[in-house]
């Protein structure tokens, strides 16, 4: 009996040895080291001020040595960018940026990565409070990496910002900017792809931010139809979508029967499909809106 | 009089099992192939058992997160949890009968040089047998979950129905083990009957039935102790959140392995205890 517990024990252990060799692809060591570095992080995030300047050399010191030792793992990037929050958690911030172009240049054979090194860097102007600086490169960014998520959120994102600062006319004039951009997009678009989606959904923002009421409504309208059997857009959405669009159509164009002509030309158009209950709802509370607008008329005319 | 009866048979299965360490042999593999099981789980996230475990994951997990460390360990245990049912129904009960048998010659004062055989017709009544006892266990937790989700929609902050509220959830993994051992205390003869008796499942439950008239409340009370010791994990799971905060996830998988370990060393007990009185009952 003891022989066979005694062999058992050693296939076990064989077994732990022969995996744990075997194993030269996944980086499940990488992952269980970060992990513990990033609870050093965690530490000194939950109240930089209070962490003193050894607790960050040290937690930087580990990431750098990670990042010696796995210098081209898919987790890399992610160990600058924590190193460069590090930096500015003790308003390092050109130490940061350093840290922020040293990924980029690291990565520079990925568009995404060096996107994302490219717009820590913007966010690093922006917590210093060079916003101009920031701009330009959230500016550079939309143009060089048009095609990268980061890239394409760009100019709403600087649109955002001068609203956040109050300056009207340069949040409008950077969303005429972002119509552009996104229209030049959208011309390159496979039509019925995800991607067109996007560009859509960005395209509505800018056009509604402008108040280009009409533009925003027919992109709307095009968004709907276009994808209304589409396995992208989901059904929540595709309810957001018939929400805005009845509040710009009634409340802003002050044209009801144009959306009930929309509502009407999509339920013939999709026989069957599940947003048709929900649009008659829409129907029917702009039907009431519609009487109760009469209502009150007829009382103020009296 | 009946507790004390209770923690003589505790003290006997004690005595019994350190005079006699071979009967934790069968244990020991038990322990050794959970382990085993534990071991392929933990590798699962890594090359090359990530080519066949890796699809399943996403399928079932649907989350690409628990393929990496940390959360790979949420699947490690959950899929643990869930292997224990079929393990213990085709596996363990195998390895419990080998015990009782080992304990019987024990018993009768004779050499246990190799581990007991036991013949397919008695692993097929051991299975059945299991699966009556587990599968009752498991309906009790069933119908508790209910009872959980009940509970949980009670508003009260105070008062008689906020203490019930508080006693259904918090109360449940104690609740739950005085059952299991009610549970294995009314079926406590019938792996000893399949496995020293060679009887068939249903004769065995129905001799368990008449066997247990005057015993049936020591062998309560004898269970209910020996699974008093699991109450000390139960604690440290219960504060789950708190401990793991302060530990690596490995860590609270050293925990979760104890936990396993004392469950088979309370089923050592039990089983040991339950054959003892068995086995006098038989003599006298």
């Amino acid at each position: 009996m003891k022989k066979t517990l005694l062999v058992l024990v050693g296939l076990l252990v064989a077994v732990y040895v022969v995996l744990t060799l075997v194993d030269t692809k996944s980086e499940y060591l990488l992952e269980k080291k970060l992990w513990r570095i990033q609870k050093d992080f965690v530490a000194i995030a939950q109240d930089p001020k209070a962490a003193p300047d050894n607790q960050y050399k040290e937690a930087i010191a580990k990431y750098r040595a990670l990042i010696q030792k796995y210098p081209k793992a898919r987790l890399t990037p992610q160990m600058y960018f924590q190193i460069g929050r590090l930096e500015e958690m003790r308003k390092n911030f050109d130490g940061a940026r350093a840290v922020f172009k040293e990924a980029s240049e690291a990565f520079k054979d990925n568009s995404s990565i060096v996107s994302d090194a490219m717009y820590r860097v913007g966010l690093s102007f922006e917590q210093e409070g060079k916003i101009n600086d920031a701009i330009a490169i959230y500016r550079e960014i939309g143009r060089v990496f048009s095609r990268t998520q980061i890239g394409f959120s760009m100019p709403i994102y600087i649109a955002s910002i001068y609203r956040r600062l109050g300056d009207p006319v340069k949040q409008n004039q950077a969303l005429a900017e972002a119509e552009t951009f996104y229209r030049a997009i959208l011309s390159e678009t496979e039509d019925g792809s995800a991607s067109q989606l996007e560009v859509l959904r960005a395209l509505t923002t800018a056009l509604l931010g402008q108040q280009k009421w009409g533009e925003a409504y027919q992109t709307l309208e095009r968004t709907l139809f276009s994808f209304a059997r589409s396995k992208h857009l989901r059904p929540q959405a595709a309810g957001g979508i018939v929400r805005t669009l009845s509040v710009v159509g009634a409340g802003q164009l002050n044209d009801m029967p144009r959306v009930m002509k929309t509502l009407e030309t999509f339920k013939e158009q999709n026989p069957g499909h599940p947003l048709n209950a929900y649009l008659e709802q829409i129907k029917a509370s702009l039907q009431q809106m519609k009487q109760e607008e009469k209502k009150a008329a007829v009382v103020g005319n009296e | 009089m009946i507790l004390k009866r209770g923690f003589s048979v505790m003290r006997s299965s004690v005595v019994t099992l350190i005079q006699n360490p071979g009967i934790l042999y069968p244990y020991a593999i038990v322990g050794i192939l959970q382990l085993f099981i534990l071991e392929i789980l933990f590798f699962m996230p890594r090359y090359p058992l990530i080519q066949i475990f890796g699809p399943m994951i996403l399928a079932l997990k649907k989350s690409p997160f628990f393929l990496h460390y940390p959360f790979n360990f949420e699947v490690v245990n959950s899929w643990f949890q869930s292997l224990q049912v079929p393990f213990y129904v085709f596996v363990q009960i195998l390895f419990v009968a080998k015990a009782v048998l080992i304990v019987q010659k024990t018993e009768q004062r004779q050499a246990v040089e190799s581990m007991p055989k036991v013949a397919f017709g008695k692993y097929v009544n051991l299975v059945v047998g299991a699966a009556i006892i587990i599968g009752l266990m498991y309906a009790f937790n069933y119908g508790y979950s209910f009872l959980i989700r009940r509970a949980v929609q009670i508003r009260s902050t105070s008062g008689l129905y906020f203490l019930i509220k508080q006693a259904v959830i918090l109360g449940g993994p104690y609740i739950n083990l005085m059952v299991s051992a009610f549970i294995t205390a009314c079926f406590a003869y019938v792996i000893p009957l399949i496995a020293i008796e060679g009887d068939n499942v249903f004769k065995a439950v129905f001799r368990n039935f008449k066997l247990l008239k005057g015993d049936f409340f020591v062998l309560l009370a004898f269970l209910t102790v020996a699974a008093l010791c699991f109450v000390p994990f139960l604690l440290v799971k219960t504060n789950e959140i708190a401990i793991r905060s302060m530990m690596t996830p490995e860590g609270w998988q050293m925990i979760t392995i104890l936990g396993a370990g004392l469950i088979l060393l309370i089923d050592a007990l039990q089983y040991t205890g339950i054959t003892i009185v068995y086995l006098k009952k038989d003599r006298s």
